[in-house]
């Protein structure tokens, strides 16, 4: 919970986390390396100074830092697992989903655990899907199109396998597709994260929302266009949100041109801890201000009203959680007692 | 004392200036990622380093290409080596460049074709963006909606005595020459990638577009150079 100087209470979803191992224990290979060296480098280039982790902490984190950056020092109150696989890369899963749902249960209510799946895995993937969904409950997935598998360096949405995949979704009731497209890897094809795919996919499957996650950066323009035509896409503010502290009028812009050409109830917050920590975030952009010239040029607002929505409402409505009776919960569980405790 | 090589290695750096990045239009050679240049007799080598490890291949490529284009225009150069370091397929592109092998030719089944359309998608992209650089400096205020855009000559008359407004009129112009289009006084200073004509009561929404291009484009390089920065700092904790 976040609270501001006049007493108001904020309530936070955190819709882009993760808990993952890119440990040397856990590389498979180079790239393993190489991947978890690259989010680095994301990390120390956007943070504060003052909040940037030793190389050895960032590869793997315990469930203390975990539940500490988030729940007890980050304001946030419920968190959502984006995990990705990365199977070539990591000998145990990179995001695990398993290990993921050992902190849902040990934390009830706090934390929502996402899934993921890969169309070119056929067949047995359509079958491990299924029974994902049934085990962890699935409301959402997280997709990198992306991902290396074998010879193949990446999907489209659109895919015979993938539409396969999305109706599979439907059927099971996941309805929050999350697709990563944004920087870190890049496809060798013309391109995976080209946002085109979601257009398609977007228009084939109405009854599914897509979050677009890190905003389609660097395809921001090509992602505001298609938002601005699909009602049922998404901008998952992971990554772009990090701007706010090196590059803030960047993060102006980027924000007014989100509010202009989508609207306010279709913009989600997202840490993407632990690339970045909830709580310098959230502060940051909670006393942000549009600059005047900016506002002026895209006549947009960033409201209290409008920040609240972009923290926590907006998920709260694409997941199903009742902010009022999850306050509720919450407010009574161990780590709101230990928060009370420390002060 | 001026040596052959050092003047041979000037030329160079010359001829790079116009190699950019393609998503971001800005030469590699400002952006740094040209780490290593050597001139031996009419040999030249190149070695190209990125922001990550992960930079995409095609777009790699492309620079590459680029590169190699534009040393081997000068007219002493007979042996062009680029070699791209730290990078998940350097191996393959580097040896593919060496061969003379075309991007396809280097991933039968994983590319999409060839890079020709996806430069084209990228020169159009910064065609926008030099567009509304000159368009900036001519409504400084950023507000210009009601702006009814002229010809060139009006936009000569006013930005060709300030050095940032030569030089963004000379990339947009060098731009509009590379897609054929009229640079001439009476031609229209705004129009299409296509050549089309953009029409008063458009110009409001087209110039949303074009902002939205440009901002795209300089977050870009934004991450790209912050990622750099940090990748070459040699400062891991």
């Amino acid at each position: 919970m976040y609270k501001t100087a006049d007493g108001e209470e904020i309530f936070i979803i955190d819709g882009h986390v993760a808990f993952w191992d890119g440990s040397p224990a856990n590389q498979k290979n180079r790239h393993g390396a190489e991947f978890i060296d690259c989010f680095y480098d994301y990390h120390r280039n956007l943070s504060p100074e003052e909040w940037i982790w030793p190389h050895d902490k960032f590869t793997k984190y315990n469930e203390e830092t975990f539940i500490h950056d988030l729940f007890e020092d980050g304001y946030v109150d419920m968190a959502i697992f984006q995990p990705v696989g990365l199977h070539d890369f990591y000998k145990e899963p990179f995001g695990n989903v398993a290990k993921n749902q050992a902190l849902i249960d040990k934390y009830p209510g706090r934390l929502v655990g996402n899934g993921y799946f890969d169309p070119r895995d056929g067949d047995e993937g359509l079958e491990r899907l299924e029974e994902w969904a049934k085990t962890y409950h699935l409301q959402g997935i997280k997709l990198y199109t992306a991902e290396w598998h074998g010879d193949s360096k990446g999907y489209k949405l659109s895919d015979p396998w993938a539409q396969r995949y999305l109706a599979s979704c439907l059927r099971l009731g996941i309805r929050n597709i999350h697709v990563h497209k944004g920087p870190t890897i890049k496809p060798l094809n013309i391109d995976a994260f080209d946002v085109a795919d979601v257009d398609d996919a977007a228009s084939a499957f109405p009854d599914l929302n897509f979050i677009v996650e890190h905003v389609g950066l660097p395809r921001l323009e090509e992602f505001c266009w298609i938002a601005t035509q699909e009602a049922n896409v998404y901008a998952g503010l992971a990554v772009a949100n990090a701007f706010i502290h090196t590059r803030p009028r960047y993060f102006a812009q980027i924000i007014s041109e989100l509010l202009y050409w989508m609207d306010e109830d279709r913009i989600l917050f997202g840490s993407d801890y632990a690339l970045w920590q909830p709580k310098w975030l959230i502060e940051k952009f909670m006393n942000f201000e549009l600059p005047e010239d900016i506002a002026q040029e895209t006549g947009v607002r960033l409201t209290r009203e409008v920040k609240k929505k972009i923290l926590g409402e907006n998920a709260a409505r694409l997941y199903g959680i009742d902010i009022a009776a999850a306050k509720g919960q919450l407010s009574q569980d161990a780590i709101a007692r230990n928060a009370r405790q420390a002060g | 004392m001026t040596t052959e090589a050092d003047s041979r290695r000037r030329e160079v750096v010359q001829a790079l200036g116009d190699v950019c990045d393609p998503e971001i239009d800005q030469p590699v050679w400002d952006l740094g990622f040209i780490s290593a240049l050597a001139v031996t007799g009419t040999a030249v080598s190149v070695v190209l380093r990125l922001p990550t490890y992960w930079c995409a291949p095609n777009f790699s490529y492309i620079m590459m290409e680029d590169i190699h284009e534009a040393i081997v225009g000068l007219p002493w150069v007979e042996d062009v080596t680029i070699t791209l370091a730290d990078h998940e397929s350097g191996g393959i592109l580097t040896e593919g460049m060496a061969r003379g092998t075309n991007f396809s030719g280097l991933f039968p089944t994983q590319s999409g074709g060839d890079l020709t359309a996806l430069r084209a998608k990228f020169q159009e992209k910064a065609f926008y963006a030099r567009q509304k650089a000159v368009l900036d400096l001519l409504q400084p205020s950023g507000r210009a909606v009601d702006f009814v855009p002229g010809s060139w000559r009006v936009a000569r008359q006013v930005l060709e005595s300030t050095q940032p407004g030569r030089r963004a009129l000379q990339r947009y112009e060098k731009i509009c020459r590379r897609f054929s289009l009229p640079v001439e006084d009476e031609d229209p200073l705004v129009i299409t990638a296509q050549g089309e004509m953009v029409l008063a009561a458009e110009f409001a929404q087209y110039r949303r577009k074009i902002r939205l291009i440009t901002l795209n484009m300089e977050s870009n390089q934004h991450i790209c150079q912050g990622l750099l920065q940090v990748r070459y700092s040699h400062s891991v904790p």
